[in-house]
């Protein structure tokens, strides 16, 4: 084995692949004695036993003794020593071979065994249809992402199959022989939902033959998930050529394949990739390409971002084609989730190729055979609607945080944030990774003015107050007004909206873009983002926190920690970044789609913050005057990448943090832009400085930034 | 033992949560899948009664699979009848090998490793969880990096 790693590094690798190792790799128990293992008997306190087998059923965790479904597996030579999942993960150019790397992925590729080992070690997170045989995938318990995917696996016609290699190679196809039509099937890495193109090729080559059909494409766990069938036997395609482009890069791969053998993945002979490409661009030869080191051309924007308010939804929410029959919501939308309320049943459909809040707000609910629209939607955390369905006027909607959330709901007045006379509270349940709810009220929907939302997510909880107008039956009440408050510490309503006691969070129309003042906010963040509290000891933050990220910057190395048990921006947000031994919040923060903290680092300011949106943003820095947009002299862009799936970036300017009394900060993401003034206080060496005054825009066309407030 | 509604709630949402990583984290310390499945249903049934109760009852589960795993280990008579280390099979040698390696060591070097390089704990947070000081984690870590030094020559 190689020495050059230190043993610490090793260890780490190490159990990060025994802790995931599925039963089958297990290829024997070291039996010390004649003896065959015993079962510990500590079983002792059934009472107590039996209730968390309950518990664990009811979560659909099954308990796996040992030896179940293990299988031993034929030692295979072990791949030459490889450079295999070293792909470019900080953003630069991968122009490397991508061997076949089966090592981690569960089931192997040793393929087409029975599918109940997989289905009792995964959780399905997808399934579908593919010329006329059902299909199922399946994530890793415990596991998320593209690495769930690929450690899980996918099961077709009752066999179970492998779909590595796997992340960080940015795509990864596996051919399957499963009858007169090849069936192909594999994972694009990268966030977001990819266009993937299918073409015959040659070995060794990036050539691109005749063209195949495309696969399926839809996002699963955050990346897109492929499936297709192609228009021979799996035994006719020595090589293929794969092109995938996700939101804002690209990825090329030619994989040349072996002798293929019924109801079996075809072994892959020989593959190579290419990736970090700019969108659409995939070089013919391999090698040839311009190249560069740090090439992040990929950061042009996609269209297919985060929702926009009411324009991406489908069903409308446009009450007057509100209660269209369900049928075109049916055909483009996926079902997941459904149940009674008052008697009815209702399903809730989640639009194709999308996922979480995005997908069921894109989507809709059926109920009486009618279509619902949920808009308008995420990022507004908390949404309802209204409909007259008959004596007892029906509410749904989501909660677009993370987690189960409790829903209240209560009468209120129009323009305000009162609770009046509280109201059943609906039924409510993780679709998703988002909250659904839907309820029933005491009377008609015509007998309900105004309404007051407060819902609390884990950590977090939204107050939305909103004003209908005439109802009709069978359709959705109109919103007449709607304001709302989120990011407020969990259970903390505050009465009157704009008042003293709305400390936190973004105010703003629950039906617009937020254009409105961004506090302050150093509620939820840790460690605070109270300049005066802020540049303490990291140790702290890295006992409460786990690296994500790490760098250099202006020479000095700079760590990212994420809360522990949380993710994606609201993680950063409540964990920091550590730099030269000191901590630093990220905060305020989400649903704020961007974020600043300048630090008073020595001659060269730092910047370091977070863009909430999904995928890679471009960050463009220029000095401002305080309460404006104005754009002044540009700054250097600060270095960007993507981490627990939205930007960070971290960067110097050319003079000391002291010097910036105000900052614009403008940011675009795939399919939305955002645009942020900062003003800042007095500067204190090795502390943030405090912001002064801030305001923002977002959920901004791509790229458009309003020059006026 | 009969749980309440909330102590249910609780211990639910605790064990989808944490049931998953306790499996791992107790696997890397006994090298045994099957013995880290049954602890962890073990470490449940302790935690049951207090979920609601206590502060923390991510950390107060773990430190309870950590104290289970050690006194499975401490039981006279009953190691031997446990199921051994897995020997495991990866397309990586040095990974098998490494494993190896820390089947090998004893069980006090390998549970600080476990939670200081697996749960990237800090050396105080080890020692809470182990309920010794943490010099004592210090030597225990450096010891059991010098003795994998030593078993992947």
């Amino acid at each position: 084995m190689s020495r050059r790693q230190p043993v610490e590094d090793l260890l780490r690798r190490t159990y990060r692949v025994v802790a995931d190792l599925p039963d089958t790799a297990i290829v024997a128990r070291t039996v010390p004695d004649a003896r065959p293992p015993a079962r510990p008997r500590h079983r002792r306190q059934g009472v107590l036993v039996t209730a968390v087998v309950l518990v664990a059923a009811s979560v659909g965790v099954g308990l796996v003794l040992a030896g179940a479904g293990s299988a031993p597996v034929t030692r295979k030579a072990a791949p030459p020593a490889s450079p295999h999942r070293k792909a470019p993960v900080t953003g630069t150019t991968g122009a490397v071979t991508v061997p076949n790397d089966t090592s981690r992925c569960s089931p192997t590729s040793s393929p087409g065994g029975p599918a109940a080992n997989l289905s009792m070690a995964g959780t399905e997170v997808a399934s579908g249809t593919i010329d006329g045989q059902a299909w199922t995938l399946y994530s890793a318990k415990g596991q998320t992402g593209a690495d769930g995917i690929e450690n899980g696996g996918l099961v077709t016609g009752g066999r179970a199959y492998g779909l590595c290699p796997g992340y960080p190679n940015p795509a990864e196809l596996q051919l399957i022989d499963a009858g007169p039509k090849g069936l192909i099937a594999g994972v694009v890495g990268y966030p977001g939902l990819a266009k993937v193109q299918l073409s015959q090729s040659t070995v060794g080559t990036f050539d691109v033959g005749s063209s195949l059909p495309s696969p399926f494409v839809q996002v699963v766990e955050g990346v897109s998930f492929f499936i297709g069938t192609l228009p021979k036997s799996a035994c006719d395609y020595p090589a293929l050529e794969l092109n995938t482009t996700s939101p804002g890069v690209s990825a090329e791969h030619n994989l040349g394949f072996g002798p293929c053998v019924p109801d079996q993945i075809v072994p892959i002979s020989q593959s190579q990739g290419i990736w970090q490409l700019p969108p659409g661009q995939f070089p013919a030869n391999f090698g040839s390409a311009s190249l560069g080191a740090g090439n992040e051309a990929g950061n042009t924007a996609a269209d297919n971002g985060a929702a926009d308010q009411n324009s991406a939804c489908a069903p409308t929410t446009e009450p007057s084609s509100s209660g269209a029959p369900a049928a075109t919501l049916m055909s483009t939308a996926t079902e997941v989730a459904h149940g009674t309320v008052a008697g009815q049943a209702w399903t809730l459909w989640s639009a194709k190729g999308q996922s979480g809040a995005n997908g069921i707000e894109n989507g809709g609910l059926v109920i009486g055979g009618r279509a619902y629209g949920l808009c308008p939607g995420y990022p507004n955390p908390a949404e309802l609607q209204l409909i007259g369905a008959g004596p007892n006027g029906l509410v749904a909607g989501v909660v677009g945080y993370p987690g189960l959330a409790t829903v209240q709901l209560s009468q209120s007045t129009v323009g305000t944030f009162d609770v009046g006379t509280p109201l059943p509270a609906p039924s409510v349940q993780v679709v998703d990774g988002v909250s659904f709810f839907i309820g029933t009220l005491p009377a008609s929907a015509c007998h309900y003015p105004a309404l007051e939302l407060n819902t609390t997510s884990p950590g977090d909880s939204a107050e939305h107050n909103l004003g209908f107008g005439a109802c009709t039956t069978d359709q959705l009440v109109p919103i007449s007004a709607s304001q709302g408050i989120w990011q407020l510490s969990p259970g903390k309503f505050p009465a009157n909206f704009g008042g003293d006691s709305v400390s936190p969070g973004s105010a703003a129309p629950a039906t617009g873009a937020g254009s409105v003042n961004v506090p302050d906010d150093t509620s939820g963040c840790a460690p605070t983002t109270d300049p005066s509290a802020s540049g303490a000891a990291a140790a702290t933050l890295t006992s409460t926190a786990t690296e994500v990220a790490s760098g250099t910057v202006d020479g000095q190395a700079w760590t990212l920690y994420a809360a522990k048990g949380q993710s994606g921006a609201n993680g950063i947000e409540d964990g920091g970044l550590v730099i030269g031994g000191r901590a630093y919040g990220l905060c305020p923060g989400y649903p704020n789609p961007a974020e600043l903290q300048l630090i008073d680092a020595g001659p060269d300011a730092l910047v370091a913050g977070v863009v909430g949106y999904p995928g890679l943003a471009t960050v463009q820095l220029s000095q401002s005057s305080v309460g404006t947009f104005d754009v002044g002299a540009t700054l250097p862009g600060p270095s960007v990448q993507v981490v627990g799936g939205v930007s960070f970036f971290i960067g110097t300017l050319p003079q000391s943090a002291c010097d910036y009394p105000a900052l614009e900060l403008n940011t675009t993401s795939p399919g939305v832009s955002a645009e942020h003034n900062l003003g800042f206080g007095a500067c204190t060496a090795n502390q943030l400085v405090p912001i002064s005054a801030s305001q923002g825009i977002w959920q901004l066309p791509p790229g458009q930034f309003s020059a006026n407030f | 033992v009969t749980l309440g509604a909330e102590s249910r709630t609780e211990l639910e949402a605790l064990y989808r949560v944490q049931r998953d990583p306790m499996v791992r984290l107790a696997r890397l310390m006994t090298g045994s899948k099957a013995t880290a499945e049954e602890l962890v249903q073990e470490a449940f049934v302790r935690v049951a009664e207090r979920v609601v109760t206590v502060d923390n009852p991510e950390g107060y589960l773990r430190t309870t699979v950590v104290n289970l795993a050690r006194n499975n280990r401490r039981r006279s008579g009953f190691e031997r009848q446990l199921p051994p280390p897995d020997i495991i099979h990866t397309s990586e040698p040095e990974v098998d090998e490494m494993w190896a390696a820390v089947c090998r060591l004893p069980f006090s070097q390998r549970a600080v490793l476990a939670l200081r390089f697996y749960e990237d704990l800090s050396e105080n947070e080890i020692a809470l969880a182990l309920g010794c000081r943490p010099g004592t984690v210090k030597s225990r870590l450096h010891r059991g990096l010098a003795n994998l030094r030593k078993g992947i020559r």
